[in-house]
């Protein structure tokens, strides 16, 4: 392809997808105008972009929080994850007496849960970020699992007949194998961490834009719970992008 | 080639035996292998699949322990990994993210620091296999040969006793294999190691051999023990010896009624 189909190619897969949003976007302003929706139902795009403009430094307090506590629940995820992962691979007893029994911790129901972490551990941060953790470490420990128990038969062997550790097969051969799959697990991770932000602060009622969210629904602030989901939206977004540009820079020095 | 007396016995292997315990009941992968290799000789073992050839060299590396029998490398009996032996594998097995350089370093960093002598050594090797200017490119960036290659650098960087190969050539085509085969018997030429060579190219057998073995299937056992005529370093030119034609025959009708034998 010549430069200009790549710029061409490139820009096609930026506006497109652009391009649908603002149709679906323009789809719901007529709509609530033509149709005279009251705001109370559903207010325009408009209407709701105003009112992000106008609340936007109260709604950047409240995100403060949710942010903060997605990143702690995320960054325990990935330690608490890694370090199961390598335990149950490394160690039989691990495995057979602790997988089973993790891989069940994930049929419970886990949102069902939610309540109980107020009752052990109050209304405060640590109850958030410990039902945040809760739901998305699974996904770092399968990932890197898999990525643990990627490594080919025959250079495992090799790794033996040179007489290496068990310990320097994992620093070196295992773990720098593993690290592309982790970072498939860390960007579930990084998503459902605050999804468990979210529903602790639906819980806990105290603050952050999950907070928001319910207090503006029970004021029949439609516009507002509207302009904290957008808000909410593009910390998902960076907080995901950060991940990826980490497995980008991670890809440079361990992918293939 | 030198007196070959109880001292140069490199490696022995008496009525070596393995069975594979496996959920679904024992396996019977190796029912009984003599041999003596003597130091210095390069042995290939042909036979069909699933006869238990790789089995038998992870038995000799130490990496699968045998049911019964004996094993010995240099009069010790094998017990455990044998860091003497270098190994390759039908796949390169080397690691993506580091370069090739650093791949032929890895037995060594698994062992211990690496030394700039040890840097000296896998330079040395990189210029032995041809890939002094590949050093440091990632294996992705080599051809299957040269990546081959490069996992025979590896495996000649502890300057190892015995060279162990299983079928190391065979994901290559015909070309670059041919290639690998004369590349291979000129390092042997230079260096003399004991090597096994586990191959289902009876023409790849003879040209590299010293020595070589059959085994059968069912029971699997060493069917014939053949040694290869030819002096050294060999040249490609062997394959017109009339001689050459006729142990390929030889061999083929050997491994032939070894599988039209098994059940
Ligand atoms: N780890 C294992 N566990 C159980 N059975 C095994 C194991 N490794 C090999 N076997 C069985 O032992 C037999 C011999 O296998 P082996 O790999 O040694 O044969 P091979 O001669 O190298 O075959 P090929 O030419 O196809 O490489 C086969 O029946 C195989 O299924
Ligand atoms: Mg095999």
């Amino acid at each position: 392809m010549t430069r200009a189909q790549l710029t061409r190619a490139h820009a096609r897969q930026v506006l497109l997808p652009l391009l649908t949003a603002g149709l679906i976007l323009g789809a719901w302003e007529a709509a609530v105008r033509i149709g005279e929706i009251p705001d109370i139902l559903l207010p325009a795009p408009s209407a709701v972009a105003i009112r992000l403009y106008e609340t936007l430094p109260f709604l950047l307090k409240q995100a403060v929080p949710t942010t903060l506590e997605t990143i702690a629940g995320f960054a325990i995820s990935t330690v608490l994850g890694i370090a199961l992962a390598v335990l149950v691979s490394a160690s039989r007893l691990a495995r057979e007496a602790l997988y089973p029994n993790i891989v069940f911790f994930q049929l419970i129901p886990k949102i069902a849960l939610a309540p109980l972490f107020i009752v052990w551990l109050g209304i405060g941060s640590p109850s958030r970020v410990t039902f945040s953790v809760f739901i998305s470490f699974f996904p770092v420990v399968v990932a890197t699992l898999t990525g643990l128990t990627s490594v080919d038969r025959d250079l495992l062997r090799l790794c033996r007949a040179v007489g290496g550790s068990g310990w320097k097969t994992y620093a070196q051969v295992r773990f720098p194998a593993a690290v592309p799959h982790i970072f498939s697990g860390l960007k579930i991770a990084i998503t459902f961490a605050m999804i468990g932000v979210i529903v602790g602060e639906f819980i806990t009622a105290q603050a952050g834009l999950g907070y928001m969210i319910l207090f503006a629904a029970s004021q029949a602030e439609m516009a507002l719970i509207l302009a904290s989901i957008a808000l909410l939206c593009v910390i998902g977004l960076l907080l995901y992008g950060a991940v990826v540009a980490m497995e980008r820079v991670a890809l440079k020095r361990y992918g293939a | 080639m030198s007196a070959r007396g109880a001292a140069a016995e490199a490696i022995t292997a008496a009525r070596v035996r393995k069975v594979y315990e496996t959920p679904s009941g024992p396996v019977e992968a190796v029912a009984e292998a003599s041999f003596r290799i003597a130091r210095g000789d390069f042995v290939s073992i042909l036979g069909p699949s699933g006869c238990g050839k790789s089995t038998l060299m992870l038995m000799v590396a130490g990496l699968e322990p045998a049911t019964a029998g004996s094993l010995r490398i240099d009069g010790v009996e094998v017990s455990g990994p044998q860091v003497d032996a270098g190994m390759m594998f039908q796949d390169p097995t080397l690691l993506p993210w580091r370069s090739v350089l650093d791949n032929v370093l890895f037995p060594i960093g698994m062992r211990r620091r690496v030394s700039a002598a040890d840097r000296e050594r896998a330079e040395g090797l990189l210029r032995m296999v041809d890939l002094w200017g590949f050093r440091d490119k990632r294996p992705r960036e080599l051809s299957g040969g040269m990546r081959q290659r490069v996992a025979l650098a590896r495996a000649l960087i502890g300057d190892p006793r015995i060279l162990l190969m299983d079928e190391p050539f065979s994901a290559l085509d015909a070309i670059t294999r041919d290639e690998m085969g004369l590349a291979l018997a000129r390092i042997w030429d230079t260096t003399h190691k004991t090597s096994i060579f586990i191959t289902h190219s009876i023409r790849e057998a003879i040209f590299l051999s010293d020595r070589i073995l059959v085994m059968g299937r069912r029971p699997s056992t060493i069917v014939e023990d053949i040694r290869v005529p030819f002096e050294r370093p060999r040249q490609p030119s062997v394959e017109a010896d009339a001689r050459f034609n006729e142990l390929y025959l030889h061999l083929k009708a050997s491994i032939h009624r070894t599988t039209a034998g098994a059940a």
